[in-house]
This record gives structure tokens, sequence and C-alpha cells, in this order.
């Protein structure tokens, strides 16, 4: 026993003596941002600064979080121990796995500087080191812990999509975000999310999801991670197994639900039985092993790129069925995740002002805006386009607020209203709305709400008020297309 | 100081006939008209649906004609065993309820035993000009008749309670602890309604000739339960949207902006009709009429005043109405031509 201690106690020294060594190549990020007021979208919040850590890999680029330089304004990276601060900029960013490729164009600063070499995935129980910059101090940090497990997570930065995460119980605190968690001699991850509420709970994004973005972006751009669009569920009923001619106790998991362009792709059908992805079989709960660690199947459907084919191994009427499945990237759902760096869209007109409906406006209402959100906003957001495919706008548009003037002193329902039509026009877009006022030579303005409720605008007073409302309220110009 | 003695004698004369011709009939002995309920219930777990638990609820009614007692419906589903005891104290009889309706909130209470019904007295109940002064809720409590005095607010039109049906409530304030459990509330010597729920120091009563109506229809087998619009409509105080829909001429009138809300309902309304009016009363921009017992209301108690579920038939241009009684009545206004039209009546049957 005492043999195993010694054992272990210089493992441990030697993993934060490497990791110590390696600890030249982090650095903090220093960022100034912006985020834009989402249901006044011709108004930013004040600048506001943050820091993350980042560390040096190939090519002379710094790997970071994206939530670290999101909205940034400007970026300043410091070295190790080098008070000198370097202007850095954004190269790629993902904010779907909540990884960013920093530049530096200022010569000098990777001088001495070893790009870090990205590792495997570690083991569950293994030791782990984090290193940056958290709060607290001013100097580098390290932590050593242990990895607690590796499974999906939601990734909170962009909020609607899982990926695999390592969860570990060394210290993961703001400031950490981005920097690199080493084990011996190489990067397994990089720090980038904790839990509130929880205590020694941090999570860190493995190897795998980092060369797929390393990957994507080796062609000058970054397309994401495809999606095969498919709902997958777990299939242990014995009598549902029964049903589709399986073995009670075998493997495989069911397809629940296809999104509407799988579905017409035709590839994939409601029912077929996923026995295996690529080369690792799905068990009945819809996990593979990967790398001794059961995670779920999703994981090897984020393997491909954009482009290339999934190999699907599907029991469908009795019989083994191999399919290679395109993948390609889709942003059918990218309202309902939060949006980063390109400002909201709007369209201001007597007054009132419209938006595209997306996550970040309903937020607005406030950590209840579940509850405050009317249930036609809720049910464009997140089931129209589940239950009536057909009847899905392109980008719904929303009354956000509206301006006070005598023109629209009159409107009963002045905010928070999905809009149908106007002018008798189905708003698909923005440009909808936009097209719709300005196409009509009635003398009034029609505005049909979802909720069936409509309003009306006199159509010379609507012209006439426009420069006047945008100068009282201080915008700039009427639309952000 | 002089002391003017037929001025003061003048006054006091004055002051006993005003009290006097104030009350429409002397004061009867509440103790005789109100009964306390004990209710036994099953009480169903709906997430194990087997599962049931007994409980037991207090409450109070009024006698009135034919040996029956009026109460609140709440708390009589899934009712066990209802007892009732007069007096305030004393022997408790078995009851059996002969009628219940759910969205009027209303219930008919039944005793077989001939020895309950000795000293009871039926009540009488309010005129809808005698709905807000002089106030008082009066209910048993400790074997005693509590009083507590009134105030009254106004009247407003809410959702029944297990649907959409309206219903005219009266707002009053008072002090009373724990009242809403069918207390009466009285003004000289009738009844202005029971006291249906109370939140903070406002109770919600339903009002005399509210009840009045829907015990007339049970007497004579006419109550079908109460009725309730089954479009949508908006006001229109928009003064572009009154011009964009050409009524601008009209004082009034709500935009229809759902024919039918109702699955397989064909209604003889169209999206985006004007309704001016229902049944004769006029409507305002806002949606609601001047009723003549409770002042403005939503246009929606027209569902229900004094329906009760009267079943509709068409009517012709210029208004022939056909149905023998209360007929719901739309005049639509469509690019300035008037036409008419019947609309639907749901029903909400009793229970």
């Amino acid at each position: 026993m005492r043999i195993l201690f010694t054992t272990l106690f210089f493992a441990f020294l030697t993993a934060l003596a490497s990791a110590a060594d390696m600890g030249r190549s982090v650095v903090q990020v220093l960022v100034y941002s912006q985020t834009p007021i989402w249901d006044a979208p011709w108004r930013n919040n004040p600048v506001a600064g943050s820091s993350g850590t980042g560390f040096v890999i190939d090519g002379d680029r710094v790997m970071t979080n994206a939530h670290v330089v999101s909205w940034a304004k400007q970026i300043v990276l410091r070295r190790f121990q080098d008070p000198r601060p370097w202007l850095a900029r954004v190269e790629y960013i993902s904010h779907e796995c909540d990884l960013a490729v920093l530049k530096v164009d200022t010569p000098g600063f990777f001088d001495g500087l070893k790009p870090l070499p990205l590792g495997g995935l570690p083991k569950v129980q293994s030791t782990v080191v984090t290193c940056g910059y958290p709060a607290g101090g001013e100097q580098i940090s390290y932590t050593r812990g242990v990895v607690s497990r590796i499974e999906m997570q939601n990734y909170v930065h962009i909020g609607n999509r899982a990926f695999l995460s390592v969860q570990t119980d060394a210290a993961i605190n703001p400031g950490n975000s981005g920097g690199p968690v080493f084990q011996g001699d190489e990067v397994v991850g990089i720090a980038f999310m904790g839990t509130p509420g929880l205590e020694n709970t941090g999570f860190f994004i493995p190897s795998a999801v980092i060369n797929h973005f390393l990957e994507d972006v080796s062609d000058g751009k970054y397309d994401g991670f495809p999606k095969a669009g498919v709902r997958i569920v777990s299939l242990q009923n014995p009598a549902y197994r029964r049903y589709l001619g399986l073995p009670v106790t075998g493997d495989g998991a069911r397809i629940d639900s296809l999104a509407d362009y799988t579905e017409k792709a035709g590839l994939l059908k409601k029912d077929d039985v996923i026995l295996a992805v690529g080369e690792h079989p799905v068990g009945s709960d819809g996990t593979i092993l990967l790398e001794g660690n059961r995670v779920y199947c999703t994981t090897a459907f984020q393997v491909p790129q954009k482009g290339e084919k999934l190999k699907l191994k599907i029991w469908r009427d009795n019989k083994e069925v191999d399919v290679a499945v395109p993948m390609e990237v889709r942003d059918d759902d990218i309202n309902i995740g939060n949006l980063y760096d390109a400002p909201p869209r709007y369209f201001v007109f007597a007054g009132l002002v419209f938006t595209p409906l997306t996550l970040d406006y309903v937020k607005t209402f406030g950590r209840n805006w579940r509850g405050v959100a009317n249930s036609e906003m809720i049910y464009e957001l997140y089931y129209r386009r589940n239950e009536t495919p057909a009847k899905v706008r392109k980008e719904p548009v929303v009354l956000a607020t509206t301006l006070a003037h005598p023109v629209n002193a009159d409107m009963r329902l002045a905010s928070r209203a999905m809009i149908d039509t106007i002018n008798g026009k189905r708003i698909e877009t923005l440009e909808d709305v936009i097209a719709a006022f300005e196409e009509n030579t009635k003398p009034q303005h029609m505005i049909q709400f979802i909720s069936g409720t409509v309003e009306c605008l006199d159509n010379t007073r609507a012209e006439l008020a426009n420069p006047e409302i945008l100068s009282t309220y201080g915008i700039q110009t009427d639309r952000r297309l | 100081m002089k002391i003017k003695t037929p001025l003061i004698l003048a006054s006091c004369i004055f002051a006993t006939a005003s009290a006097v011709f104030s009350q429409d009939a002397p004061e009867p002995d509440w103790q005789a008209s109100i009964v306390t309920f004990d209710i036994t219930r099953n009480n169903f777990n709906f997430r194990i649906p087997w599962d049931k638990r007994a409980q037991t609820a207090a409450k109070l009614g009024t006698v009135i004609e034919g040996n029956e007692i009026l109460t609140t419906a709440q708390g009589l589903a899934n009712r066990t065993l209802v007892r009732l005891q007069k007096g305030g104290r004393g022997k408790w009889y078995n009851g059996s309820v002969e009628w219940v309706d759910y969205q009027a909130n209303l219930a008919v209470v039944a005793v077989s035993d001939p020895a309950f019904w000795v000293g009871l007295a039926p009540v009488r109940f309010a005129h809808a000009n005698e709905l807000k002064r002089n106030l008082q809720i009066v209910r048993w409590r400790g074997g005693n008749i509590e009083r507590r005095a009134a105030e009254f607010s106004r009247f407003s039109v809410a959702d029944a309670n297990f649907n959409q049906a309206p219903r005219i409530e009266m707002k009053a304030s008072s002090e009373m602890e724990g009242a809403g459990r069918g207390e009466l509330m009285v003004s000289g010597g009738r009844v202005v309604g029971l006291v249906a729920s109370k939140s903070g120091s406002t109770c919600s009563v339903i009002p005399a000739p509210f009840i009045t109506s829907i015990l007339e229809k049970r007497a004579s087998d006419d109550y079908r339960g109460l009725g309730f619009f089954d479009f949508v409509w908006q006001p229109v105080s928009n003064p572009a949207t009154t011009k964009y829909f050409e009524f601008s001429g009209q004082t009034g009138g709500v935009l229809l902006i759902k024919p039918s809300t109702r699955p397989g309902t064909k209604s003889p309304l169209k999206l985006h009709d004007i309704i001016l009016e229902i049944d004769g009363y006029p409507i305002d921009i806002q949606g609601d009429y001047l009723d003549p017992d409770y002042g403005h209301v939503i246009m929606e108690y027209l569902a229900c005043r004094k329906k009760w579920g009267a079943t509709l038939l068409n009517s012709k241009s210029g208004g022939t109405v056909r149905n023998r009684k209360s007929i719901t009545f739309c005049r639509r206004l469509i690019s300035q031509k008037t036409s008419s039209s019947t609309a639907p009546l749901a029903r909400n049957p009793p229970t």
C-alpha cells in the first residue's frame, strides 16, 4: 500500500511539473465586448471587460473558448510572465462547440512559445491538471483533479447543442475558460463550463470535438457540425422489440422521429433501428462504447465533416440494411440557440419595432421568460417545425415593442406579438415586413397578428411620423438587415 | 342659546321615517333561514386514479320556497354524504342534492325528514335595484348568527368554474373572516346573493337576480346550462382600424377575429365582421354593453343573460328571429352594407 501511495505521489508531482513547463504556452485573454439589446435592437449594452485563457497550437495560433471572445470589440493577449499586451483577432469561431482560434498579427508574439500537442480521450478516474488565469489572482494557476465521467452534455454557450464533454473535479472558475487541461505532456481538453450550485463539477471539451473543429477550418472556412436530423430513443421494451422482429435482449435503438429534411431525403424512416454507427454497435439504450466509456450514440454522429457520409447499420422490415447518410450542416434551429456576433436584424416603422423571433429576444422577458412569452411565440419557436413543417416561416417576425408616438397611440396590442400578415401579405421574413409596408397604397396599413388580433395605422401619418420617431428615440437607421 | 324645538322635532320625525321606509321589508329572523352543511366527499388522486381519500367540508345554505335548500356547488363534487343542521346546533339531517350546476355554481338540496323543516322559513331574494346598499353578510358561527357589514364594489363578468361560460359576479368588500362558503349577503329583509369566494377583503357574490332567473328556469324544467359565445372578438378603439373596416360612422362595435373556436361548427359569422349589437343591446368599442341590472359589463354576459342555452335559429336579413325567446342577434356590417345574421350559442348542460 505504501508503495502505491509513493508511486501515485510521484506521478502527481510529474504531472504538475509537466503542466508547469507547458504553462509557458498558456496565455491570458483579456476582452472588451459589447452585447446587443435584443428588444431594442438598435442599441447595445455598455462595453464590458472580461478575461479568459488560451494556449498556443500549431500554425502560430491561439486556441480558446468562443464564449471568451464573443461580441469582442478588442482582444488582448498576455503571455506567461510577460507584461506586454498583444492585440489578437478571431480567425475562426464555432459557437456551437464553444471554440475559437485567434491570430496575433504583431511579430514576436509566438517567439519562444511551443505549440501544445493534443492528446486523446482521458480515462475516467485518471488525473488531469487544469491551467489558466482564473479569478482571484493575476498569475497562472494550476489545479489537479480526476476525470469524473465522460458523456454528452448540453453546451451552454449555444444552449441547444450537445457534444461529448468530460467532467472533472479540478477547479474550473471564471477566467479558466479556454485554458488547456493537461494529462502528461498533452492537452486532453479545454476547460469551458461549470454547473451552478454544484461543487467540484467542471467540464472540459475533449480533443475529439477540438480536432473536428480544427479539421473543419483547415480549408479556410468554418462549416459546422452536420446533423442527421433524427431523434433516437432506447428500445428496451420487449414487446416493441418483438413487434419490430428483434430479439428481446439484443442491441439497437429506435428512430422515434425525423426532421422534415431527413424525412424528405427518404434514407431513414421512423421505427428504423440503429444497430451500429460506423464501427460502433449501438446498445438498446442508445449508447455506444467509446474508449471504455458508454456514451450516447449521437457522439458518433458528430464524427463526419460536412458532406461526408455517416455509415449506419439499420434494422428495417425484419432485415439488416446498410445506409450511408450524407451529413449536412443545418441552421433550421439557429434561432432557438443563443446567437452571437451578428447584431439583431430589425425594422422600425411608425414606431413599431419588428425583429425576428429568437431565443435571445424572448429571454429579454426575464428569467421567467417561459412563463411570460405567449403561447404563439413558444409554439412558433419550438413546436411548429416538428408539428406542421409545411407552415414553418423562414424567419418568424415579432412586434418587439412600440415606441410611443401619436401615430401609434391607439394601438392596443403594441409589443411581444407574433406577426401573421401585413396588408394581406404573409410575413415569412423581416424583408416581407418592409415590402408589405412599402408596397401598400391603401389609406391604412393593416397588421394581423397570429393570435388573430388586428391593428391598423394611418398610411400617410405613419410615413410622416417615421423621421420624427427615429430622431426622438435616437435610432440611426430604420433597419438592419 | 335658544333651542329650536320644532326643528329638532321635525328632524327626529324625518329620521325615523327614513329608517322605516329605507327597508322594503321587516328584517327576517335569519336563524330560521340559514342552515349549515357538512359534506363528506371523495378526493380522487388523478395520478393514481383508483386511490381516493375522504374529505369533509363545511358550508352554508339557505332555505328557499318548496322546502329546498340553496347553496353553492362548490364542494359537492364526488360527494358521499350530505348532512344539514338548522339553528346552528343540534341534530344533523341527511340531505340529497336534487340539482347542481357547477358552471353557475349553484345547487339545490332536499331533506326528506319533515322534522327538519319545522321552524324554517324561505328567504326572499332582492331585485336588481336592491343590490348595492346596506349590505351585510350573515352566517352561523359557533352556534350563533354572525353579521358583518359589506360594501358594494362593482359587477363583473367572470369565467365559470370549469369552462369559459360567463357568469355575473358582484364584488363587495367585507372583513368577515373565512367567508366564501355560501354565506348569505343580505340587504334589509332580502337576500342579495351567496358569497362564493373571498380574496383579501373582496367577496365574490352570486347576485340574486342571477340566482332567481336560474331557479325559475329550473322550476319550469327549462334550464339547460349557461351559454357562451364561440367566437373571439377584439375591441376596436383604434380609429385607423375603424377606418380600415369602413365603419367609422358607427359609435360602437367590436371586431370578430375568430368566427368559431369549436371544431365542426359552421358559424354564420365571418372573419372581421363587426358586431354592433347583440340581443338589441348596443356594443361599445370596448366590448361592453349597458345591462339594465348590472350597468356596464362585458358583452360576453349576453351569451347567457336570461338565455340558459336557448336554441338559436336563423334570422333573415332585417332581423326576423324565429326563436320564441332570447336570441343572440348580431348585425354584420361590411363595406357599409348592413346585413343580419344570428350567432350560435353553445350550451353547457347542467351536471
